[in-house]
C-alpha cells in the first residue's frame, strides 16, 4: 500500500486546522497516522503590525519529511505546495504556471510576485558577518 | 301586549335602586358590577313614574340596558366605560399592563426664560415641546437607572459627563499613564482608553470643522444616569473589580494537609493561572495601601511608585521585542496574497491531538485524589 504524505482536517465547522501526516493512502481522513509531522492552519491572521499581507503558519518536522520523501512517500497536492515552499521538492504549481506563461502574461507576473525571505535570523547574521 | 302594571302596585323590588340614588352619575362607580342598569340620557327629562293617572300613552318610566358584551372582553362594563370615559385611565384586558405599570410622561422641565408667564405670573407650558426651550441637563439630573419605564428590570450603567471626559483626557495629555489616570478618577481602564480615543477623534473633528453630534448627546445623556465631575473625588465605578477567569469555571479536587494554610497564591497555583493579586486590574493599588499601612513617607512612595512604573514600561517592551523576534523566526515565504510562515516543529510535540478518551467518568477510575504528594 502506498503511504501518502497528506492533510487530515482538524477544528470545527467553517473554522479547518489541518496536520500534515504520515498515512497509508487507503485509510481514512482522520484515523490515526503513522506520524504526524505538521499542522498547517489555512485561515490568514492579520498581520501583527497592522497592514501588510495577513500570516498563514505552517509548522513541519522538516527531517521527518524529509525522510519520508527519502523512502518514497507521495505527497498530495496540497503538501506538495507546502513542502515545495520548505525546498524539499520542485514546485509542481509553479511549473504548471511556466508553461502557462507563454500564452498568459498576467499570470506570468503573479509568478513573478513570489518571493522567498530568508529567515530574518540567518539575514541578521550574514549582514553582520558583512559587515565585520 | 301585556297588560300594563302599574308601578305603584308593585312591591319595592330589591334590586332597584332607590330614586334619588339611582340619578346620581356616580352610579356605576359604587354598585357592584353584577347589577348594573344606568338611565340613558333622552330618559333623564323624561316624566316621572309616579304619575299615578295618566291619560297620555305612556312612556318607559326607565330603559334599562344591560350592558352589551363584545366578544373577548370580561364585561360589558369596562368596555362602556371605555367609551364613554375613554380618557380616564381605565385597564383594558386586552393589554396586559398593571395599572401602576402604566407609564405617564411626567413633563419636561423648562428653561428659566422657557416658558411665557401670564398676566397672573403663572407659566404656561407651550402646547407643542420646543427641544430648544427644554432644561436637558436637569433633565439628565432626573434620569433613572431604568431608562424604559414600563420595563423596570432593564438597567443602565452610568454614563460619563462631558467634564469627566475632557478631565480624563487632559490628564492623559499631560503625560501620564492610562493606568494611573484611571486609579486617580476612579473608572476602569478600558473606559479611560475609549475616552482618550474617542476624545482625539472629537479633536480631529473639531479641527475640520465636522458638526459634531451634540444634540444626540444631550438626548441619550437625558435617558441615561450620569456621572458627575467631582474634582476631590471623582467617581465612576470601582476599578478593581476582579474578571472570571474561565479556569475557574471548572471544578478541580485537590487534596490538602489539614494543617497547610491555602490562600489565594496556592489556589491560583493549583489552577494553573495567576493569582488574583496580580490579575486585577489595579494590582498596584496593592502595594500603595502596603505601604501606607508601613507609614513610608509620601516622597518614597511617589519615588517606588515611578519606579515600578519603569520597570512595568521596560518588561513590557521586552516582551514585545521577544514576540516580535519570535513572530519574524523562521523563513516567511510571500505570494500574492498571503505571507505563509514556515516553522519548525518536532514530531511528537506538534500537531491537534487524535481523541483519547477522557476516563474521569469511569466506574472504579476517581475524580477525587485519594492521597497527597
Amino acid at each position: 500500500m502506498v503511504v501518502r504524505l497528506r492533510l487530515a482536517r482538524f477544528g470545527a465547522r467553517n473554522r479547518p486546522l489541518y496536520n500534515i501526516v504520515v498515512a497509508q493512502a487507503r485509510t481514512a481522513r482522520n484515523s490515526k497516522p503513522m506520524e504526524v509531522i505538521g499542522t498547517y492552519d489555512p485561515i490568514p491572521k492579520p498581520s501583527h503590525d497592522g497592514d501588510g499581507k495577513p500570516f498563514k503558519d505552517i509548522q513541519l518536522d522538516v527531517t521527518r519529511a524529509k525522510y519520508w520523501l527519502g523512502v518514497g512517500a507521495q505527497p498530495s497536492d496540497p503538501v506538495w505546495r507546502l513542502l515545495a515552499m520548505f525546498g524539499l521538492i520542485e514546485p509542481q504549481w509553479k511549473i504548471a504556471r511556466i508553461e502557462a506563461q507563454r500564452e498568459d502574461k498576467a499570470v506570468y507576473e503573479k509568478v513573478q510576485k513570489v518571493k522567498i525571505i530568508p529567515d530574518a535570523a540567518a539575514k541578521q547574521a550574514s549582514s553582520t558577518t558583512a559587515n565585520s | 301586549m301585556p297588560p300594563r302594571l302599574r308601578p305603584s302596585g308593585l312591591p319595592p323590588p330589591t334590586n332597584v335602586i332607590s330614586e334619588p340614588f339611582s340619578s346620581s352619575p356616580l352610579l356605576p362607580y359604587l354598585l357592584p358590577l353584577h347589577h348594573l342598569y344606568i338611565t340613558l340620557p333622552s330618559s333623564s327629562s323624561s316624566p316621572s313614574s309616579s304619575r299615578q293617572f295618566s291619560t297620555s300613552t305612556p312612556t318607559p318610566a326607565r330603559v334599562r340596558t344591560r350592558f352589551e358584551k363584545t366578544p373577548g372582553t370580561r364585561n360589558g362594563f369596562l368596555d362602556w366605560l371605555k367609551k364613554f370615559a375613554g380618557r380616564l385611565n381605565v385597564p383594558s384586558p386586552q393589554n396586559n399592563i398593571p395599572v401602576y405599570m402604566q407609564y405617564n410622561k411626567p413633563p419636561l422641565p423648562l428653561l428659566k426664560g422657557g416658558g411665557r408667564p401670564n398676566a397672573v405670573g403663572f407659566v404656561k407650558r407651550p402646547r407643542k415641546m420646543e427641544p430648544n426651550l427644554v432644561d436637558w441637563e436637569q433633565v439628565a439630573k432626573n434620569a433613572t437607572m431604568s431608562p424604559f419605564p414600563t420595563n423596570p428590570t432593564y438597567k443602565v450603567h452610568p454614563a460619563l459627563s462631558t467634564e469627566f471626559r475632557e478631565q480624563i483626557y487632559q490628564r492623559v495629555r499631560e503625560g501620564r499613564s492610562v493606568r494611573r489616570v484611571s486609579a486617580e478618577v476612579n473608572c476602569e481602564l478600558e473606559r479611560v482608553a475609549a475616552v482618550v480615543r474617542l476624545k482625539e477623534i472629537e479633536r480631529k473633528w473639531i479641527e475640520t470643522n465636522r458638526p459634531l453630534a451634540t444634540v444626540l448627546q444631550t438626548r441619550i445623556h437625558a435617558m441615561m444616569p450620569i456621572s458627575q465631575w467631582k474634582p476631590g473625588q471623582p467617581h465612576h465605578e470601582t476599578i478593581t473589580d476582579l474578571r472570571i477567569h474561565p479556569a475557574t469555571n471548572n471544578q478541580l479536587f485537590l487534596s490538602v494537609p489539614e494543617s497547610m494554610p491555602f490562600n489565594r497564591q496556592d489556589a491560583a497555583k493549583a489552577l494553573g493561572i495567576l493569582p488574583a493579586d496580580i490579575r486585577m486590574p489595579h494590582s498596584e493599588l496593592i502595594g500603595v495601601e502596603k505601604m501606607k499601612l508601613q507609614r513610608v513617607p509620601v516622597e518614597e512612595m511617589i519615588a517606588r511608585e515611578a519606579q515600578r512604573e519603569q520597570d512595568e514600561i521596560a518588561a513590557i517592551n521586552a516582551k514585545r521585542e521577544a514576540v516580535e523576534k519570535r513572530r519574524n523566526a523562521g523563513k516567511v515565504v510571500e505570494t500574492e496574497r498571503f505571507r505563509f510562515r514556515l516553522r519548525p516543529a518536532v514530531v511528537g510535540q506538534v500537531g491537534y491531538r487524535y481523541g483519547v478518551p477522557a476516563e474521569d467518568r469511569k466506574r472504579g477510575i476517581n475524580k477525587i485524589p485519594t492521597r497527597v504528594d
